[in-house]
């Protein structure tokens, strides 16, 4: 998976393959791409992404942890490595692997992860349309 | 694989624009189809420059891309124009031109 998001305009896309592709938009807010061969779903972009992200059905909650991950780790101006470190009982290798989505966190990661970072709502990731927007 | 550190690219107003490893590597990865050559000819000669409906910070460079099938598309490379300079966010292949207002359209006084 690979999630991209820019920060000055809170802007993010997740695409869960490599392929060459098109967007159409979903909505004003959110952009589906779909594989130029197949015409199948590979990836999403959605704007205001701090809160539309996580108001969908599109996406499962460990890839929205992925995604929040990524935009609270740019909204702070971290490397993966100093996020890592700020999250404390865990390797850089393991951080990288949580915001890519290929791990799924144990109970004492979050805790941790929710620890280093207490100013954001992680109950997004569980939540459905209309709730907060990332701190 | 070609890695770039960051490259400034020019716009059909001759400005400079940037283009950072960390949006060029999320273009290769996640939009394979465009390709470096692409994203200069679409800032330097586009179709149409759109202001983004959501973010007037945001232009949106447009230029028609041939589709084997005769499918609408388009190339659109994304910039910010902020205070310490214009960037582009990404660049992407996509089936229609967003509303917005024109800022530009070829061949055309507006």
């Amino acid at each position: 998976m690979m999630i991209f998001y820019d920060v000055d305009r809170d802007y993010a896309e997740v695409f869960f393959k490599k392929e060459e592709n098109y967007g159409e938009p979903l909505s004003d807010i959110v952009t589906v791409f779909k594989s130029e061969k197949t015409d199948k779903t590979i990836g999403y972009g959605f704007e205001e992404a701090s809160r539309r992200l996580f108001e969908n059905d599109l996406l499962s909650s460990g890839v929205k942890l992925a995604a929040l991950l990524r935009i609270v780790r740019a909204k702070k101006g971290l490397t993966q490595e100093q996020a890592a470190e700020k999250i404390g009982n865990i390797t850089f290798r393991h951080y990288q692997r949580l915001e890519a989505g290929e791990e799924n966190p144990t109970l004492s990661t979050i805790e941790s992860i929710m620890a280093a970072f207490p100013d954001t709502d992680f109950s997004l990731i569980l939540k459905q349309p209309n709730k907060a927007r990332v701190a | 694989m070609s890695y770039i550190t960051s490259v400034k690219l020019k716009d059909y107003q001759e400005r400079d624009i940037e283009l950072s490893d960390d949006s060029w590597e999320h273009i290769r990865e996640s939009h394979p189809e465009i390709t470096l050559e692409d994203i200069r000819l679409v800032l330097a000669d586009p179709l149409e420059v759109r202001e983004c409906p959501r973010q007037s910070f945001v232009e949106l460079f447009y230029q028609t891309k041939a589709h084997p099938e005769g499918k609408p598309r388009f190339r659109v490379v994304v910039v910010k124009v902020l205070t310490n300079g214009l960037f582009i966010s990404t660049a992407m292949t996509t089936v229609a031109m967003k509303e917005g207002r024109t800022l530009y359209r070829k061949g055309e006084v507006l």
